[in-house]
């Protein structure tokens, strides 16, 4: 637990303002994520081709 | 970023359209479950939930269930309900290996709770101004340090500063902060 947790629990609105006041992904952090993403987002398509993967998501 | 822009950048590249729209959504979604996960996941739980969120997206979008105007409450919802499936995940595999008794047990959210409670979001809103009102670059290193649970080594790098300089001028925003909470009349209890 942080000594001084004064975001926990944060409501929706706030964490939209935090966001776009204070974007914290380096490069890096996004390059990563993104690659992350299009790699298991092939893998899902090659596994549940479109129409076949609903409850599989 | 519209979903006729989206489908004009899909258009000419499958990859190009999600690059954009990760772009756009990243720091967004990420902020979405830093604030499910806290306390319970590791960077890379937050990273893999992240691709997992636009891996979802992306085959919405795929399937046409993306709504024109409704694109960020669409992307919002996902990252905040997949963010809670990971949270439930991650603290099953904790009470298995933690006693229920410790301290440090991450308490489970209610999303009815958070939702709910208005005064609590007036005082969170509150708590912001504040926040911003301490000005660059102890705004950042606040919200950095304690709603994205940066490392002052890592802050420093993204402030061009030293970790030492951060430290210090966390510590004192910190106790400025408080100060301002309490002349504000909020206690701990309240945010």
């Amino acid at each position: 637990m942080k000594d001084f947790d004064i975001f926990r629990n944060t409501d929706d609105m706030t964490v939209e303002m935090i966001a776009a006041s204070y974007p914290v992904l380096s490069d890096e952090e996004k390059e990563r994520t993104f690659a992350m993403s299009e790699r298991k987002f092939n893998i899902k398509e090659r596994k549940y081709p479109q129409g076949l993967y609903k409850r599989n998501r | 970023m519209t979903l006729s822009e989206l489908r004009y950048i899909m258009g000419r590249s499958q990859r190009e359209g999600h690059k954009a729209l990760f772009d756009e959504y990243c720091n967004y979604v990420y902020a979405v479950i830093i604030n499910v996960l806290q306390n319970s996941g590791t960077r890379e739980d937050v990273e893999e939930c992240v691709s997992d969120v636009f891996v979802k997206i992306y085959r919405s979008y795929r399937d046409n269930e993306l709504r024109e105007g409704e694109l960020k409450g669409f992307i919002g919802a996902v990252a905040k309900n997949t963010a809670i499936d990971y949270m439930r995940k991650l603290n099953s595999y904790n009470r298995r290996n933690t006693s229920m008794d410790d301290e440090d047990f991450p308490e489970m959210p209610s999303d009815i709770r958070i939702d709910a409670d208005a005064e609590k979001r007036d005082s969170k809103r509150l708590l912001m101004q504040m926040v911003n009102s301490l000005g660059e670059p102890d705004s950042t290193i606040i919200v950095q340090q304690y709603f994205y649970d940066r490392t002052a080594k890592e802050i420093a790098v993204s402030l061009g500063m030293t970790p030492a300089a951060v430290q210090k001028r966390s510590s004192r925003a910190r106790e400025k902060l408080k100060g301002l909470l309490i002349k504000a009349g909020i206690g701990r209890e309240a945010i």
